[in-house]
């Protein structure tokens, strides 16, 4: 086992790594009520190309999503039955880039750890209970096809990308995954769940030593060969300016997507994108503060940075009665800082800004555990931040802007209300 | 752990100092006690809102937002709340502990007690149009509290209940008072306010309390001399105010009905009863193993969900339940038989499951810096000197027998139920 301190941030991390390949990283809160436990799976939506054994794969869209679902199904039942008796209370989330599985509790951890580790790395498919699940999933679906604000991320990523598997929705759609039967699903666990591609993070009370046991015993003792992935060639440019759907919304709701390029140091990307994003539009921003003026946004707008693997792109989002207008105005300031506009003091002050937003983040267990399970699968620990933060010079953002602001690099996407007359 | 300290920082000054290291954050707040049924209380909601936009050192909206990410990412947000029969009106602001400004940084919670303090006591003039837009945005505040029909009905039966109370008064105040405050006036009004009303401030975080009383004490000179403050009191009878049950029925276009009766204890937090109390409102219908939740909701089906709350300054108490338009009168036959039940006997399991989740649910406050901040504003703005960890001492002596004369004391008084007229 390995103690990595972090005085700056008062706090640290234990962490080793079995036999089999499995990562464990463990973050000691010892007057914490709750204990926070994830096994994460590097294995998101976007990965449905890949080689195994020599065999290139290609998979159907929502897989990931769906074997999410499929794993709490046990010969002996179903685990979340066994953590609620427990008083535990579990979930799990598929993305982009990962599938995670969870358990908060306050007492008896770690019964309710044995359970976590024995459902996700023994898979149980039957071809009656992955009919059935098709149903539930398809509902799903159906209810995110009636966000607005799903739609318009969905929207954005389709002008962004014309090849690249993130512009499918992570759950798929009832037609992508009509065809998902149990040897699909065994094939992706025996690629994805294998001990060497989960990471194993535990923040609260614990006792490491047990922790480590656990693991160990109840997780495969040998690990499959990790398989090769593949996203395709993307082209540079947006493959679409502007994408529009139309649903029940009071008024528009937009997403400006700004294509970057895929990252050599992602975990040190990911941050400079968030701040160059800041920069153009943050809360105390000179282009904020107009637009607020003008009507042009409200408090719902938001910058934010999304990176994943073989991309990368920034976003600005909200709800505005003219996203073009929005749209004007942020492309010409991307173009305003490209060319040298960006003010020290507003650089300044958004990098302390983020920088505090990431420690306030630290205050919860949970939140802590994610961003670990982010951070591990790009080669950085989630308390990096720290140094990171203060090693980003302003020509670090500017190029990342310059980049943003490269003619027809750009997607819109917009959830415009109906029109009048339809349903 | 933490502990809790009471300073006085000058007349009429109060503070609260809870000191943890445990949170990332720490925590500040201000809050003035006003009497809810005074006249003025429309002009004392709009002030917060007003006073953001219009301090000397900070003018307007986007200079607050530049010296929030200064303070890397601070938060402070306008408050009014209604504790018992007062109003408090004032601010709350978060920043990251000190210990985690980057190298070389610091001052974060004297920079935010000085932002507090010169939104707080040093404006510069109310100008006309951040009066109308603050009064326009409080306006919608106040109209959308019909919009959450659960707690717009305990508030439709309470100021049914105490019709010649105080407490039935709205605490963001009167729509048509609010649109006729003008700049003048509200000045005027500030002016008493800050002279008068007692002010009571909080702080949860790291500081030692003799360092954050020296900052508060250097951020508030500008508090004029306070003339004699006055801490507003609230009435809790006991006896209802007529003789027979009240009953109000009201309809609104929802599905869903919602039938909330009122109850008087006449037990405050004053009181020696008020530990009994607490759990009596637990067994009965403030957890997931309480009567109401149990019988009413789970084995009679009769609502979607039934629970109570209590108002520790009051001395009163709210069942809360949504049903079926038709089931009124067998779903407040099944509550009030559960109260009389109560008042008959408890068994000795019903209050330790009782005890353990109120207990459990206290300590969880100590996570969180926001909890906190509510517990002990409300009790300084009482003049109650019981700390936390006081209140659970004292819930761990109460026996079944304690709880049984606590039901006994509950009269029901009013009940009301807003019935749906279909949606």
């Amino acid at each position: 086992m390995t103690t990595i301190s972090y005085p700056n941030l008062d706090d640290c991390m234990q962490t080793a790594v079995l036999e089999n390949g499995l990562h464990l990283y463990c973050i000691p809160r010892e007057t914490s009520a709750k204990t926070f436990a994830m096994l994460a799976v590097n294995f998101g939506s976007v990965d449905c190309r890949f080689a195994l054994d020599g065999q290139n794969h290609s998979v159907t869209p929502g897989i990931a999503h769906f074997l999410e679902h499929k794993m709490f199904e046990e010969q002996d039942g179903n685990a979340l039955q066994k953590f609620t008796a427990l008083g535990a209370q579990p979930n799990a989330f598929t993305s982009h880039t990962m599938t995670a599985y969870h358990v908060t509790c306050t007492d008896r951890f770690e019964e309710c750890l044995e359970i976590l580790l024995r459902f996700v790395t023994t898979p149980y498919f039957t071809e009656q209970n992955v009919e059935k699940e098709k149903g539930i999933i398809g509902q799903e679906i159906g209810m995110l096809d009636d966000t607005p604000g799903w739609q318009a991320y969905v929207g954005v990523l389709e002008g962004l990308y014309a090849a690249h598997p993130v512009r499918i929705s992570v759950a798929g759609s009832r037609e992508s995954i009509a065809c998902i039967d149990p040897e699909m699903l065994n094939l992706c666990h025996r690629a994805f769940y294998s001990p060497a591609n989960l990471a194993l993070i535990v923040c609260g009370r614990y006792s490491f030593d047990r922790v480590w046991e656990l693991a160990a015993r109840i997780t495969p003792k040998t690990s499959a060969r990790i398989a090769a992935r593949d996203y395709g060639d993307e082209p540079a440019p947006a493959a679409q300016a502007y994408v529009e759907r139309r649903m029940a919304v009071s008024r528009p709701l937009f997403m400006l997507g700004c294509k970057d390029t895929p990252p050599a140091r992602p975990y040190v990307r990911q941050l400079t994108g968030e701040l160059a994003a800041e920069c153009v539009c943050g809360r105390s921003s000179p282009l904020y503060h107009a637009l607020y003026n003008r009507g042009l946004i409200d408090r719902t707008f938001d910058a934010d940075y999304f990176r994943f693997p073989g991309g990368a792109c920034a976003i600005f989002s909200g709800e505005s009665r003219d996203p073009q207008a929005v749209r004007a105005a942020l492309e010409g300031e991307l173009r305003r800082i490209a060319d040298g506009g960006l003010d020290d003091a507003v650089f300044a002050r958004m990098k302390k800004a983020l920088y505090g937003s990431y420690v306030r983040r630290m205050n919860d267990p949970a939140e802590v555990c994610r961003m670990q399970a982010e951070a591990c699968f790009s080669g950085a620990s989630c308390f990096d931040f720290a140094d990171v933060f203060p090693s980003i010079s302003k020509e670090d953002v500017v190029r990342r802007i310059r980049r943003w602001s490269a003619e027809g690099g750009t997607a819109l996407s917009v959830v415009a209300p109906q029109k009048e007359g339809q349903a | 752990m933490d502990h809790t300290t009471r300073v006085s920082l000058k007349d009429g000054i109060g503070l609260t100092c809870v000191t943890t290291k445990q949170s990332r954050t720490s925590c500040l707040s201000a809050m003035l006690a006003l009497p809810l049924g005074a006249e003025e209380r429309s002009k004392s909601a709009l002030l917060p809102y007003v006073l953001r936009g219009s301090s000397r050192a900070y003018p307007g909206a986007q200079a607050v937002a530049v010296q929030l990410d200064n303070l890397y990412g601070a938060r402070l947000e306008p408050v009014v709340r209604k504790r018992g029969e007062l109003q408090l009106v004032g601010f709350v602001a978060d920043v990251i502990d000190e210990r985690f400004a980057m190298p070389g940084e610091g001052d974060l919670f004297a920079g935010t007690a000085r932002l507090l303090a010169a939104l707080l006591l040093e404006p510069d003039g109310f100008s006309a149009e951040t009066v109308s837009r603050e009064a326009e945005q409080l306006c919608a505040r106040i109209a959308a509290l019909s919009d959450d029909k659960r707690s717009w009905a305990v508030r439709r039966m309470y100021q049914h209940m105490c019709a010649h109370e105080a407490y039935s008064a709205v605490e963001l105040g009167d729509i048509d008072r609010v649109r006729a405050v003008t700049p003048a006036q509200l000045e005027a009004h500030y002016r008493d306010v800050i002279r008068t009303a007692p002010l009571e401030l909080f702080y949860c975080g790291s500081l030692p309390p003799e360092t954050v009383a020296q900052q508060l004490r250097d951020a508030m000179q500008a508090r004029p001399a306070v003339q004699a403050p006055v801490r507003p009191a609230t009435q809790a009878p006991r006896a209802p105010q007529q003789a027979a049950l009240r009953e109000v029925t009201e309809e609104e276009a929802v599905a869903q009905g919602k039938l909330t009766i009122g109850l008087r204890t006449g037990i405050t937090a004053f009181d020696d009863d008020y530990p009994a109390l607490v759990l009596f409102n637990a067994c009965f219908g403030g957890t997931t193993s309480s009567r109401l939740f149990c019988t009413v909701r789970e084995k009679l089906s009769l609502c979607y969900y039934a629970s109570s709350q209590t108002d520790k300054l009051k001395g009163v108490m709210a069942v809360s339940s949504g049903i079926e338009n038709d089931s009124e009168p067998q779903a407040r036959a099944a509550i009030l038989h559960q109260l009389e039940d109560m008042q008959r006997a408890v068994t000795g399991e019903e209050v330790e499951a009782a005890r353990r989740s109120v207990t459990a649910s206290l300590r969880a406050m100590h996570d969180s810096p926001l909890a906190l901040e509510s517990f002990y504003q409300t009790q300084a703005a009482a003049g109650l000197a019981e700390s936390l960890d006081e209140l659970i001492a004292r819930i761990q002596t109460v026996t079944a027998d304690d709880v049984c004369r606590a039901a006994q004391k509950a009269v029901p008084d009013t009940v009301y139920f807003l019935k749906g007229a279909g949606a």
